[in-house]
């Protein structure tokens, strides 16, 4: 766009009419120059802030999608297609060898949603002092696998590391603090640069022009993506600052408006009280979790609300409840919960499971949303969650890259070092995660799933893999050089993983699909999708497109490439 | 940069959009949590809508304090806002 001095804008009026001229013609912008302005570099300066941390964010939060399904992935002992086994059946064994210990909690989790397998936790009595017992069990075949304290769900760790990275919950706290602040100034990403195009919106909306330089092409990618993403990105950005921030958010109003009492905040919740079930040392009998069940109200049992998860507080004493949680298959807002007493069974208190609260109903809602967990509809609102979690982590990476672009000067070796620095981090950061997680794929394929410290060895597949392509992408000659071969490899990876599914998980697509395994089959399909995008990106950064943009010094180009006008709409 | 900022317009904004949106947010949450069920509205309704506006509001506060003509004044708008929020909060939970 040509910039003038107000004296060269002076110059470059028409001379004044003597006639009264007509009514001056709108501009169109919706917002005007100044605002405009400075909402453009709000958006490009917390682009830049938050970026990477997105990117790693919507990446690894497109696996974590599949996060059951990845389980039964990694280790085939998991797979069920049907539950055979009984609750009472799953628990029979562990009590036998490891009793509960007196007045403890025993959590029993029920095969739902993805997950085709038990997961069983509670604690045993070992000298004077108690351990826990933690195991997940085939809900098919009843194999069971214990599980270390401390360690992930599975004997893989792969579905856990992605899951967790998601939110950054390897730097514990604080990280999932630092996931939910990216989310609120994802959210004024978001809101700045729909305010900076709202004019051009229609036009932007489908002008995408992967023939043209490299530059234009990566500007129409981050509009187009973006303004596709559009609601899928604010639905993210709300419902993931709510999770992430949740503590933050209700704590002010728990100590002001409940006087600090965080059991009345969480009843409004559910809307029940949790009875009092403090051990009172007696003994009891405990009845089993088919009783359990035969006792829930009539609305559990229609087929609408599924048994997720019961725990029973203070197993083996008097006073002791089963706290069981539901999951609604019509609804996204209800809180299923009820509460029968441990001994007898009876029903002590129980929410409308189809109902909500407006908090409940709020909660549940934002979760279900954030989870893709939409009753019928799940599988196919997850594999859109999923394409449209790589398009935003797309989104960003292109937006971190014409941030550098955009500022590079005409002579490239004049480029800011920090400029260099910032292409070389986005190579390393974006293309290397995109590289380092069909490693990692690949690790949990090769090993044997019952190997010793299989779990260590994903972590470095992960994590050293990662760190190894960060530090190459700035060891080599230039950022576009880096992100070249890192999306080749990273390519042509991704397509070799389905195979290894086949040949060491026996999971070929047509064995997965005969078998009903969808996730499966659609976490292998999705690898053949993005090895094919990866590849034809890397292909993308060809030597002519290179020369005109980012290459040249190394990181910047030897003439800065415009880039091109978009077309006019009709 | 499209906007010839300032040292002082960029740090006054930054910290006014980052630090007073926080305290207006939490402030914004606490007023809709104490006077909504003054006004008859369910504490559960309350709540729940301060859960959810709250996070839209910050990013308000911080599209408001970086649009203000100065650092300055983006902490006029983003302070006396929490303030009035804060008075509003106050005369609520003590009356």
């Amino acid at each position: 766009m040509e910039t003038l001095s107000r004296p060269q804008r002076a110059a470059k009026q028409p001379p004044a009419s003597p006639k009264p001229s007509p009514a001056p013609k709108k501009s169109g912008k919706l917002v005007g120059p100044r605002p405009f302005k400075l909402l453009w570099d709000t958006h490009s300066v917390t682009g830049i802030l938050i970026g990477l941390g997105l990117f790693v964010i919507f990446y690894a939060g497109a696996f974590a999608l599949y996060r059951g399904e990845l389980h039964t992935w990694a280790d085939p002992a998991l797979r069920a297609t049907e539950t055979r086994v009984t609750p009472d059946e799953v628990v029979a064994p562990f009590f036998a060898e490891f009793p509960p210990a007196p007045a403890k909690d025993v959590t029993l989790t029920y095969p739902f949603h993805e997950r085709s397998y038990y997961y069983l936790r509670y604690q045993t009595p070992e000298g004077d002092t108690t351990r826990f017992v933690q195991a997940v069990i085939n809900a098919e075949t009843g194999q069971s696998f214990d599980v270390p304290v401390g360690e992930s769900l599975g004997r893989s760790a792969l579905s856990n590391m992605l899951y967790r990275l998601h939110f950054f919950a390897q730097a514990g706290f604080w990280g999932q603090i630092i996931a939910g602040l990216i989310a609120v100034f994802f959210l004024l990403a978001v809101v700045s640069g729909v305010l900076i195009h709202l004019r051009k919106l229609p036009k932007d909306w489908h002008t995408f022009r992967p023939k043209m330089k490299l530059r234009s092409a990566l500007a129409d990618a981050h509009t187009v993506l973006g303004l596709i993403g559009l609601p899928f990105a604010a639905m993210y950005a709300i419902t993931g600052a709510f999770l992430a921030l949740l503590i933050i958010l209700l704590a002010p109003t728990v100590i002001v408006v409940f006087e600090g009492d965080a059991e009345a905040a969480l009843g409004l919740v559910y809307d029940m009280e949790v009875p009092e079930h403090e051990p009172t040392g007696v003994e009891a009998p405990m009845l089993s979790f088919a009783d359990y069940e035969a006792a829930l109200p009539s609305t559990w049992g229609d087929g609408t609300v599924e048994v997720t998860t019961i725990t029973i507080h203070g197993y083996g004493d008097e006073n002791a409840i089963a706290d069981i949680y539901g999951d609604a298959t019509n609804t996204i807002t209800a809180a299923p919960r009820a509460i029968l007493k441990g001994s007898t069974a009876e029903l002590l208190v129980a929410n409308d499971p189809t109902g909500a609260t407006p908090l409940g109903g709020t909660t549940s809602a934002i979760t279900n949303l954030h989870y893709a967990r939409l009753g019928t509809w799940a599988p196919l609102a997850k594999i859109l969650y999923f394409l449209l979690a790589l398009a935003t982590a797309a989104v960003v990476l292109t937006g971190n890259i014409l941030w550098v672009l955009v500022r590079r000067p005409k002579d490239p070796r004049a480029t800011p070092k920090l400029h260099r620095f910032l292409a070389r981090l986005t190579v390393g950061v974006g293309c290397g995660l995109v590289l380092a997680v069909p490693v990692l794929f690949l690790t949990t394929q090769l090993l044997p799933i019952d190997m010793e410290g299989l779990k260590t060895w994903e972590h470095v597949a992960l994590f050293g893999t990662w760190g190894a392509l960060i530090l190459a992408a700035f060891a080599g000659p230039t950022a576009i050089w880096a992100a070249r071969w890192q999306l080749w490899a990273a390519g042509v990876l991704s397509l070799l993983v389905p195979i290894a599914s086949g040949v060491f998980g026996d999971a070929w697509p047509w064995i997965a699909a005969s078998n009903g395994w969808w996730g499966i089959l659609t976490i292998d399909l999705g690898f053949v999708l993005m090895g094919v995008v990866l590849i034809w990106t890397a292909k993308r950064l060809k030597p002519d497109a290179l020369t005109s943009t980012i290459s040249g010094d190394g990181d910047g180009a030897a003439v800065p490439a415009p880039v091109a006008p978009r077309p006019a709409v009709s | 940069m499209k906007h010839d900022w300032t040292r002082g317009e960029a740090w006054g904004k930054a910290t006014a959009a980052f630090f007073g949106g926080l305290v207006g947010f939490i402030l914004f949450g606490l007023a809709v949590g104490t006077v909504l069920p003054d006004l008859g509205i369910p504490i559960g309704v309350a709540v729940a809508i301060s859960v959810v506006v709250s996070m839209p509001v910050w990013t308000g506060f911080v599209v408001w304090a970086v649009l203000a003509p100065s650092g300055r004044g983006a902490w006029l708008r983003v302070g006396g806002t929490s303030l009035v929020l804060a008075g509003i909060t106050a005369i609520a939970y003590f009356i």
